[in-house]
C-alpha cells in the first residue's frame, strides 16, 4: 500500500534487469563513510537518508538505484554508469503532483555520456523544464550521486 | 391633520432617508465580523512586534478542527527492547518519527538492526533507531511481501506470493530455505501507552502558529470554504457602506440643505 499516491514507471526490479540481462550480478553495499558521506552531502545538499547504498556491479558498469526530494517527496531513479559516464537514467518512481515532465526520454536522455568533473558537477549543462524546476535539480544531483559512487567503488576518486 | 402624499420627498421616504435606512441595515449586518477583521488586520499588521510566527497554540479542540488529528490508531510491534510504530504514512521508533513509508506488517530484531517490513520494501534500522538502508524490490526475492519473520536459526524470513525466502544479517542475498522449520512470524502489539501519546504529538507536531490562525479567521478560511465567501461579502458589504456613505455625504446632504 502506498503512502502517497505515486506513478511507479518501471520497478526497481524491474530496472536491474533491464539493465543487466539475464546475467544480473549479485548485490554489493558501499557504506557511507566520513569522506565519502561529506561528498555526498556536498553534492547533495544534506546527507543521503542511509548509512549504506545498494548497488549491482558487472566489470566497468554499476547500477544505483537511488532517491533524492523532488519538492516534498521523493522521485526514485535508476542510474546505470558505464566506464564512469552515466548509461542511463530513468524515472522508475514519481510521487509529486507537478514536475512528472522529467521523466520523459527528452529529458532523461540528456544524461547519456555525461561524466564527474574535478568539482563533482556534471561536465554539461543540463537544460531545465518549465514548471518542473525542483525535480530537474533533484535528478541532476542524483546523476552527479551516482557518478561518485561509480568512482568510489572504482577507486577512482582519488582527492 | 393633513395626510402626506406617500412619496413626499420631504417625508420618510425621500431618497436620503432610504439611503441612510439600507446604510444603517447593512452596518448592523456585516458590523461583528468588520469588527473581527479589523481586529485580526490590526494583530497580523503587528505580527512581528507581537512575535505571533513563534506563539505555537496546542489547543485540543483547535488542533482537531483543524483535522492535525489521525483518522486511524498506530499499529505497533516489539522490537528487542523497542517499539517500532506506524501511523498514516510514518514510521515511529519507540514514539519518535523516523521516516515515511508503506504500512508496516511486521517488524523483527537481529543481533545488529530491526527490520521493518511492508508491503514492497524493507527498511533496516540501527539498534538506536537511525536508518541503515532502505530496500526497494530490487533488492527483495519478491515486489510483495507478505509477512516477516525469524526461522529456526534466528536469520530473518519473509514471506511472499512465491514462498518464504530467508537471508542473513548482510540482506545481500535470499534463498529458499531447505526444511524449514517454523517460523516465528512478527506480530502486532498494542501500542504502550506512553508511545501513543508520544507519536501523537509528533504527529501533531509543535501546534499552529498563533499568526496562522489569526491570518486564517481574518480571511475567513478558518471556517472552510463558506468563512471565505462570508469574508468575501462582508468586504463588498464595507465597500457599498463606504459608497453610500460618501454618496449620502457629498450630494444627498447638500441637495437636502439647498432644499
Amino acid at each position: 500500500m502506498a503512502t502517497y499516491a505515486e506513478d511507479v514507471y518501471q520497478s526497481p526490479e524491474a530496472f536491474i534487469e533491464e539493465s543487466f540481462g539475464e546475467q544480473t550480478p549479485a548485490q554489493k553495499i558501499i557504506w557511507l563513510k566520513q569522506d565519502l558521506k561529506k561528498k555526498v552531502k556536498a553534492i547533495l545538499g544534506h546527507d543521503y537518508p542511509s548509512f549504506r547504498i545498494r548497488y549491482w556491479q558487472a566489470d566497468r558498469r554499476t547500477a544505483w538505484i537511488l532517491e533524492e526530494i523532488g519538492k516534498v517527496k521523493p522521485i526514485t531513479t535508476g542510474i546505470v554508469v558505464n566506464a564512469g559516464k552515466i548509461q542511463t537514467l530513468k524515472v522508475l518512481v514519481y510521487r509529486e503532483t507537478h514536475g512528472w515532465e522529467v521523466k520523459y526520454p527528452f529529458f532523461t536522455n540528456q544524461f547519456k555520456g555525461r561524466s564527474l568533473t574535478d568539482s563533482k558537477r556534471l561536465d554539461r549543462k543540463i537544460d531545465g523544464i518549465s514548471g518542473a524546476t525542483l525535480s530537474v535539480y533533484a535528478l541532476e544531483r542524483l546523476g552527479r550521486l551516482a557518478l561518485l559512487l561509480d568512482q568510489t567503488v572504482h577507486g577512482d576518486d582519488a582527492e | 391633520m393633513q395626510n402626506r402624499p406617500r412619496n413626499n420627498k420631504n417625508g420618510r421616504n425621500r431618497p436620503s432617508r432610504i439611503l441612510l435606512r439600507w446604510h444603517r441595515r447593512l452596518g448592523e449586518a456585516i458590523g461583528a465580523i468588520l469588527l473581527v477583521l479589523c481586529a485580526t488586520g490590526l494583530f497580523l499588521n503587528h505580527s512581528e512586534d507581537f512575535n505571533l510566527r513563534h506563539i505555537r497554540i496546542q489547543a485540543p479542540w483547535l488542533l482537531d478542527w483543524y483535522g492535525l488529528e489521525p483518522v486511524s490508531d498506530p499499529v505497533s510491534y516489539s522490537s528487542g527492547q523497542s517499539t517500532v510504530s506506524w501511523l498514516e504514512g510514518t514510521l515511529y521508533f519507540n514514539g519518535q518519527p523516523r521516516t515515511e513509508t508503506a504500512a508496516v506488517l511486521g517488524v523483527i530484531a537481529t543481533p545488529d538492526l530491526h527490520v521493518v517490513a511492508s508491503g514492497d520494501s524493507i527498511i533496516l534500522l540501527a539498534r538506536d533507531g537511525e536508518l541503515v538502508e532502505r530496500l526497494t524490490s530490487a533488492s527483495l526475492p519478491h515486489e510483495t511481501l507478505v509477512g516477516i519473520g525469524i526461522d529456526t536459526t534466528q536469520q530473518p524470513a519473509v514471506n511472499t506470493p512465491l514462498g518464504i525466502f530467508t537471508t542473513d544479517d548482510s540482506f545481500l542475498e535470499w534463498k529458499t530455505p531447505v526444511n524449514i522449520g517454523p517460523i516465528s512470524w512478527s506480530k502486532a502489539i498494542d501500542t504502550p501507552p506512553a508511545i501513543e501519546q508520544s507519536i501523537l504529538e509528533a504527529y501533531r507536531g509543535n501546534g499552529l502558529s498563533a499568526y496562522r490562525v489569526i491570518l486564517d479567521i481574518h480571511t475567513g478560511r478558518f471556517f472552510g470554504d463558506w468563512g471565505k465567501w462570508i469574508a468575501d461579502l462582508t468586504v463588498i458589504g464595507l465597500i457599498l457602506l463606504t459608497l453610500s456613505g460618501l454618496y449620502y455625504a457629498v450630494f444627498l446632504r447638500k441637495k437636502q440643505r439647498r432644499s
